[in-house]
C-alpha cells in the first residue's frame, strides 16, 4: 500500500511517499513560518519523484504533534483534506514517536524533547524493541528540569534527542549516563512517518479524517462552547 | 517605580515610543487602565518607534494583533480573561518568544505572563486629556534596565 | 474583463448541466467563520455553508486567534463536504478551488489556504488565492445581479472600514479608510464600556431602536475633510460622556453613537458618489447588517437619485460564496495562483 506522510510539527516541514519497499521519495525543508508556502509544492514534487499519482495512494499518514501550533495545523489540515478528497483512511503518529524511531537501535532509553517555546518542552521517554521503539511515558509539556529529574530518577542509560534536547543541552550534558544524539536527528521526519505508518496501515489500524485531532497538549480545547459569562 | 504624566494623546504616544527604546524580543509589557485611558495610544507610539508602519488599532475585535517592524510587536487585549489558565488559549508560548508583547488589561493574568515584565498603569487626570503613568519593573531583566528606562522617560517625569 | 462580465451575465442562470466546468469551491477561514460554498460562473450560488464560532469567542469578548485556528481545523472538512452535497455537484464538477489568503488572522487563514491547495492537488484543478476585501466587494453582486457600476461601496466590518469606488468587477479604487479603529471595533468597544457584552454591533443596534438618536451630539470626525475616517475620537467621546453622566439613558447614548457612525459613513459615501458619478451606493461587511445604516443608506439614495444595494445579512457577513465569486473573476483575469502562495495577514486591496 502506498502511503503519503505529511509532517509539519516543528520548524521543519515535509512529506514522503512510500510503501512496503520503504520510502520512494521525500521532500523536506527547514524554514520557520513557511510551512503553508512549502508543503503543497513538496507534495507535488514528491509524487512526481516517486512516479505515482495521488490517486494511487492507499492511506495518508500525518504527524499530529505535539509541536508548534501554526505549522502543525498546516500539515494536519492538508492531510485530512487530502485523505477526505481521496476517500482513503489515515494513520496518526505523534511527533515524539517520529523523533525516537530513527534511534530504535540505540539500545538505551530514549528521551525525546521537542521545543515548546517559553522555557518548556514536549517530552516522552521510549524504550528500544526489536525493530522499533515503545513509549514508556505519556506525552507531556513540561520544563526541561522536570525532564532532568526524571532522567536522574530512572538511573537508565539515556540518549536525549530532539530540538528541545539541543536547546537545553547544557542541562543534559553534565548528567552521568546521558548522551545527546546527533543534531541531525533533532526533527521529526516525513520518512520516519511513512516507515512507522506502514505496519499499522497493513494491520488496517486506521482513523477517519474527521477523527484526527492535533495533539496540542495545552489549552484551549476548541471542542465545546462554554457559557458566556456576565460582564465584569 | 517611575511616575510620569502627559497632557495629550500625542504625548502618550511619544511616551510609548520612549519605552520601546529599552525593549527586546521576548519582553512583556502589561498595560493597566480604564477604557479610553490611552493604552492603545501608548502601543501606537511604542510600535512606531520599533518601525511598525501599519496602523495600530485596539485589539478589540481580534484579541491578538501582530505587527512587523524592526521587531515583531504583539498587541493583546485580555479584558475578559479572569483566570490565568485562560491565557493558555492565546498560545502565549509561541507568541511571546516571537516578539515584544504588550498586553492590555494584563494585570488580572500577570501570574501567567511570567515574573519578568514591565507593568504600566495609566490613570485619568483632572482634564479630559490629562493622564498619569506608573511604571513598575518586575524581574531581574527589567530591574537591570530601570536606569535606562528612567532616563528615557525623563521628559515626562513627575514627582513621586 | 468587461467582456467577461457580459459573457458571465448571459451564462449565469443556466441549468445544472451548464454549471459543469465553471463551478468554483470557495473556502473562507480568515477570522471566526468557517465557510465553504459552491458558486457557478462567478454568480450563481449553488450552496453556501457557514459555521460561526461566535459562541466560542463570546466568553473572551473578542476573537482569540488560537481558538479560531483550532476550530477551523475541526470544522472545515465537514463544512466543505456539506457545501458539496448541497450544491448537488460531484467532486469532478469543480473547476477550481478558491480560498481567502488575506487579510485576516494568519493562523486561521492558513487552514483554509492549506485545505484549498490540498483539494487542488487531489482534483488536479487550479488553486486561486482570494483577497478577503475583494471578496466582500463581490458579495453584493450575488444578491443583486443587476447591480450597475460604478458604485461606491461602504465596506464596514469588525476589522475594516473603507470607502471603495468600484468601476469594474476587478477595477476599483480605495477612496478612504479608517485611520484608527474599524467601525465594528468602535461598536464593540462602546458596548464593552456600557457593559452590553460581545459582539457589540447587534446589541447597540437593538438598544438604539428605543433611544433618542439626537440625545447627545457626538463628534463627527473629519466629516468634511477628505475620504478617510477616524472612530477612535468618537469612542473616547462616548466614554467621556458616560464618565460625566453615569446616569445617561443607555438607549440614548447607544442611538446617538450609532447615528454618529452612520452619519459620517453616509456623508462621505454620498460625496464620493457625486464626485465620481456613481450609479449607486452599496453596503458590504458585517456592520452593513446595522439597521440604522441600512435605513440611512436607503434614504440617502432616494434623496440623491442613486440605486441602493443592500445585500442580505448572510452576504454582508463573512461567507465563502463571495470568495468563490471573486475567485472566479480572478481566475479568468489572472489565471491560477501558484501553490507557493501563503497567507498574508495584512494583504491590501489590489488597485489598478
Amino acid at each position: 500500500m502506498l502511503i503519503l506522510g505529511i509532517e509539519s510539527a516543528t520548524g521543519r516541514v515535509g512529506c514522503a511517499i512510500g510503501g512496503h519497499e520503504g520510502v520512494r521519495a521525500s521532500v523536506q525543508a527547514t524554514r520557520e513560518r513557511r510551512h503553508a508556502e512549502l508543503l503543497a509544492p513538496q507534495i507535488e514534487a514528491a509524487s512526481a519523484h516517486a512516479g505515482v499519482s495521488l490517486r494511487d495512494l492507499g492511506a495518508v499518514a500525518v504527524d499530529v504533534g505535539p509541536g508548534l501550533y501554526t505549522g502543525l495545523r498546516v500539515g494536519v489540515t492538508t492531510a485530512i483534506t487530502m485523505a477526505h478528497a481521496l476517500r482513503v483512511p489515515m494513520v496518526a503518529v505523534s511527533s515524539l514517536d517520529l523523533v525516537a524511531y530513527p534511534l530504535r537501535h540505540a539500545g538505551r532509553t530514549i528521551t525525546v524533547m521537542i521545543d515548546a517555546r517559553r522555557g518548556e518542552v514536549f517530552h516522552a521517554r521510549y524504550g528500544c524493541l526489536p525493530g522499533g521503539v515503545q513509549r514508556l511515558s505519556d506525552p507531556e509539556v513540561c520544563a526541561p528540569d522536570h525532564v532532568v529529574s526524571q532522567i536522574l530518577a530512572s538511573d537508565d542509560e539515556t540518549l536525549a534527542v530532539g530540538d528541545g534536547a539541543v536547546l537545553y543541552a547544557s542541562m543534559l550534558d553534565p548528567l552521568r549516563g546521558v548522551e545527546l544524539a546527533d543534531p541531525g536527528f533533532a526533527h521529526p521526519s516525513a520518512e520516519s512517518l511513512v516507515l512507522l505508518a506502514h505496519a499499522p496501515a497493513v494491520r488496517e489500524e486506521f482513523v477517519r479524517p474527521d477523527e484526527i485531532r492535533p495533539l496540542y497538549l495545552r489549552r484551549p480545547d476548541a471542542q465545546a462552547p462554554r457559557p458566556t459569562r456576565q460582564n465584569r | 517605580m517611575t511616575t510620569c504624566s502627559t497632557a495629550a494623546v500625542d504625548e502618550t504616544r511619544a511616551l510609548g515610543g520612549s519605552v520601546a527604546a529599552v525593549v527586546d524580543t521576548g519582553d512583556v509589557v502589561v498595560l493597566v487602565g480604564d477604557l479610553g485611558a490611552g493604552k492603545t495610544a501608548f502601543v501606537q507610539g511604542f510600535a512606531a518607534a520599533l518601525g511598525v508602519t501599519a496602523p495600530v488599532t485596539s485589539p478589540t475585535f481580534t484579541l491578538a494583533n501582530r505587527y512587523e517592524g524592526r521587531l515583531v510587536v504583539n498587541h493583546l487585549d485580555v479584558y475578559r480573561f479572569d483566570c490565568p489558565e485562560e491565557v493558555g488559549d492565546l498560545a502565549l508560548p509561541e507568541l511571546l518568544d516571537d516578539g515584544v508583547t504588550l498586553v492590555e488589561w494584563g494585570d488580572t493574568i500577570s501570574s501567567a505572563l511570567g515574573a519578568e515584565h514591565l507593568s504600566v498603569t495609566i490613570r485619568f487626570g483632572a482634564g479630559d486629556d490629562d493622564r498619569s503613568f506608573e511604571l513598575h519593573s518586575n524581574g531581574e531583566s527589567w530591574q537591570r534596565r530601570a536606569g535606562r528606562l528612567s532616563a528615557a522617560l525623563e521628559p515626562w517625569a513627575s514627582p513621586c | 474583463m468587461e467582456n467577461g462580465a457580459k459573457d458571465a451575465a448571459t451564462n449565469g442562470a443556466g441549468s445544472g448541466a451548464r454549471h459543469r466546468g465553471d463551478a468554483i469551491l470557495g473556502i473562507e477561514t480568515s477570522c471566526d467563520e468557517t465557510a465553504a460554498a459552491v458558486v457557478a460562473g462567478g454568480r450563481q450560488v449553488l450552496s453556501s455553508v457557514v459555521s460561526s464560532q461566535v459562541d466560542l469567542h463570546a466568553r473572551y469578548g473578542g476573537v482569540v486567534p488560537e481558538v479560531a485556528g483550532r476550530a477551523h481545523v475541526e470544522r472545515l472538512v465537514p463544512v466543505m463536504s456539506q457545501a458539496l452535497v448541497e450544491s448537488a455537484l460531484e467532486d469532478s464538477d469543480i473547476a477550481a478551488v478558491a480560498a481567502t489568503a488575506g487579510p485576516g488572522l494568519v493562523g486561521a487563514l492558513l487552514v483554509g489556504v492549506s485545505a484549498a491547495k490540498a483539494l487542488a492537488l487531489v482534483w488536479d484543478v487550479p488553486f486561486v488565492a482570494v483577497n478577503h476585501l475583494e471578496a466582500h466587494l463581490h458579495a453584493a453582486f450575488l444578491d443583486e445581479p443587476s447591480l450597475e457600476l460604478p458604485v461606491v461601496v461602504i465596506l464596514v466590518s469588525g476589522g475594516h472600514t473603507m470607502l471603495v469606488l468600484m468601476e469594474g468587477r476587478l477595477r476599483y479604487r480605495v477612496l478612504g479608510a479608517t485611520l484608527d479603529d474599524a467601525a465594528g471595533e468602535a461598536f464593540d468597544k462602546v458596548a464593552r464600556y456600557m457593559g452590553l457584552g460581545y459582539p457589540g454591533g447587534p446589541v447597540i443596534d437593538r438598544l438604539s431602536g428605543r433611544g433618542d438618536r439626537h440625545a447627545v451630539a457626538f463628534p463627527r470626525a473629519m466629516l468634511h475633510d477628505g475620504w478617510n475616517f477616524s472612530f477612535s475620537g468618537l469612542k473616547t467621546a462616548v466614554i467621556n460622556h458616560l464618565r460625566r453622566h453615569p446616569d445617561a439613558p443607555t438607549e440614548d447614548v447607544a442611538a446617538s453613537f450609532q447615528e454618529a457612525v452612520a452619519d459620517v459613513l453616509l456623508a462621505k459615501a454620498r460625496r464620493a458618489a457625486e464626485a465620481h458619478d456613481a450609479r449607486g451606493l452599496c453596503l458590504a461587511g458585517g456592520v452593513a447588517a446595522n439597521s440604522r445604516l441600512r435605513e440611512m443608506t436607503l434614504d440617502a439614495c432616494t434623496a440623491d437619485g442613486l440605486a441602493a444595494y443592500l445585500p442580505s445579512r448572510a452576504m454582508c457577513t463573512d461567507n465563502a460564496a463571495m470568495v468563490a465569486a471573486a475567485g472566479w473573476w480572478r481566475l479568468h483575469a489572472d489565471g491560477p495562483s501558484p501553490l507557493t502562495v501563503g497567507a498574508d495577514p495584512s494583504l491590501g486591496l489590489p488597485e489598478d
